[in-house]
């Protein structure tokens, strides 16, 4: 019951942040209000339909996911509304993913046997992205099948996790567990060679945390660290872009002509908004680049202010730690992995772009989930949700087994004790 | 609208969203942390091996017999209610039975009717003991707090 005041209070959120765009211009726009209109009947449609599929779906990273999915096509209408309608297509298949997930953790054995399907797929599609992968932004990440462009990465890091989660549960030594290692290096080495370094971080990061939670060998843990360290330190040594972002990232004033001029315009715009924001659509954040996708926290900043900013971090934040709870609460490792592995990729995305924006480290192109304008990166956003809410419901039914048990034991002593 | 007013009217804007975003966020901490503690204080209970549950007389004890409890339950006529039972003589949502510092109350709506152990409680908010027999309108249960003599969870599972 609690949550649905929650949800009113974030379509009020929603509606008035459009109604103040309606009137953006002279006259007055009918569509924001059309468009926030069908956000709120998404919001409420969704929410009924995931606590009809079970009343234990987690309530709060649902809303949370949908609040930051709101305020990422607040800013894309605001940015330009054609790409904010697209945006809310997109969206839309995000959310038949994230319920086709849900469907699919009730059974989830069906993945273990998808590995070598999902191994060689995304060895596949990584190797064809050499080959034919579309230049964007200095990585080569994009594949176009029928005018259809998206961006394989987003998925090979899922794919990384069930697999992962797979060797990680069935195989009980290292001799078993190699071939989620070596699946988890050579993805890492064909996104560096695509030059998508912040997808490769992601995925390294992520196969080191699973890897520490299912054996807590910190020794072997501590070694794949200090070769991601010396792989790092090589990738220094031997590409000239990697060096130039790390140059960027210590001074980009002194190349503010050139390539450091995002990062430097980002700031700007960051310390232009200061603690309470110039006002939506006061702003200039069309002067920063990659404005609606991978620099979209410092559009948030810049129009909503500071405060907003760091309210929109602690939401990743709750949303991270409530993902974590779900995991340490289930029963079954393997879904206890999958759902780690989910939360830490919502963590090390969200960290290593805003981190990047806010230049606390060399910034790599990567998306904010949820946010981020990116029919890829939100469809495999909402994909995460749907598996946390399928690990939440899965829980919830644990828990009542084990209280019904409880109870039937307390009965059968009762009638021991009357007969 | 002209633009200065327009430009007015952002500005006051900015600090509606701000409040807003923070009201959402102390909400929804508020709540993960109360769901959080409930959660931890049903595993304490079930790996002592404690269920506290109520136990249908009839006409309404089913095959199953009785119904765990959580922190808080309502009881009621209507399908929305965590325990429904589809009696005239009960309200649509008849009473709520909750816990509070460790201890068990039920409290009927205004003009519900409730007797416990075959007496009407003096105040509207009454405490339950185990084996407490209480009635609404056509409806008798017991209340059940007990301590199961096995081990009924285990951390590992």
């Amino acid at each position: 019951m609690s949550a649905m005041g929650l949800l009113g209070i974030v379509m009020l959120f929603e509606l008035s942040a459009f109604a103040l765009l309606a009137f953006r211009s002279e006259g007055f726009d009918p569509l924001a209000l059309l468009f926030a209109l069908i956000l709120i009947a998404v919001l409420f449609l969704q929410y009924v339909c995931m606590l009809w599929i079970s009343k234990y779906a987690d309530r709060f990273i649902l809303v949370i996911a949908n609040l930051l999915a709101a305020i990422g096509m607040i800013v894309q209408y605001r940015l330009s509304p054609d790409t904010a309608f697209k945006q809310l297509i997109l969206y839309g298949a995000g959310l038949l993913a994230m319920f086709v997930c849900v469907a699919i953790m009730h059974k989830p054995a069906l993945f273990q046997k998808l590995n070598w399907v999902m191994i060689l797929g995304s060895l596949g599609l990584l190797c064809v992205l050499m080959a034919v992968g579309k230049e964007h932004g200095g990585a080569k990440n994009w594949i176009t099948i029928a005018r259809v462009s998206f961006q394989p990465s987003e998925f090979v890091k899922l794919a990384l996790v069930f697999v992962s989660a797979n060797y990680l549960t069935t195989r009980r030594s290292w001799r078993g567990y190699w071939p989620s290692a070596v699946f988890a290096i050579a993805c890492c080495g064909l996104l560096v060679a695509e030059r998508d370094l912040g997808a490769a971080l992601l995925i390294a990061l992520t196969y080191l945390i699973l890897f520490y939670i299912a054996t807590g060998n910190v020794r072997t843990t501590l070694i794949g660290m200090g070769a991601g360290c010396m792989g790092a330190a090589a990738s220094y040594v031997t590409f000239d872009y990697v060096r130039a972002r790390v140059a960027i990232w210590k001074n980009p004033w002194a190349t503010y002509e050139t390539s450091g001029y995002q990062i430097a315009q980002g700031l700007m715009a960051i310390a232009s908004g200061g603690a309470w924001g110039l006002g939506l659509t006061l702003g200039s954040p069309k002067a920063i680049p990659a404005y609606n996708t991978d620099y979209i926290f410092a559009v948030i900043c810049e129009e909503f202010g500071i405060i907003f900013g760091i309210a929109v971090i602690a939401l990743y934040l709750v949303f991270i730690i409530r993902g974590a709870l779900l995991a340490l609460n289930a029963r079954d490792r393997y879904l206890m992995l999958i759902a780690f592995g989910c939360t830490s990729l919502i963590t090390l995305q969200s960290f290593i772009i805003i981190g990047g924006v806010i230049k606390l480290i060399p910034l790599t192109g990567i998306t904010m989930p949820f946010v981020s304008y990116g029919g890829s990166s939100l469809i495999a956003s909402m994909m995460l949700l749907g598996i946390l809410e399928g690990v939440a419901m899965r829980n919830g039914e644990m828990l009542e087994d084990a209280m019904d048990a409880a109870m039937e034991e307390c009965r059968k002593e009762e009638r021991a004790h009357a007969g | 609208m002209p633009q200065a007013v327009y430009a007015f009217v952002v500005s006051l804007m900015r600090y509606f969203f701000i409040a807003i975003i923070v009201y959402i966020l102390v909400r929804i901490v508020y709540h993960s942390l109360r769901e959080y503690g409930e959660l931890r204080r049903v595993k304490h209970w079930l790996s002592d091996g404690y269920a506290k549950y109520i136990e249908f007389l009839p006409p309404y004890a089913d095959e199953e017999g009785g119904f765990v409890l959580v922190r808080s339950n309502l009881i009621g006529r209507s399908p929305r209610c965590d325990i429904f039972i589809d009696d005239h003589s009960l309200k649509r949502r008849h009473a709520l039975l909750y816990e509070r510092k460790g201890e068990e109350y039920i409290r009927p709506r205004r003009k519900a009717s409730l007797w416990i152990n075959g007496e009407r409680p003096p105040k509207r908010t009454a405490s339950l003991t185990d084996g407490d027999l209480v009635r609404l309108g056509n409806v008798t249960f017991l209340f059940k707090l007990r301590r199961a003599p096995l081990e009924a969870y285990d951390e590992q599972g």
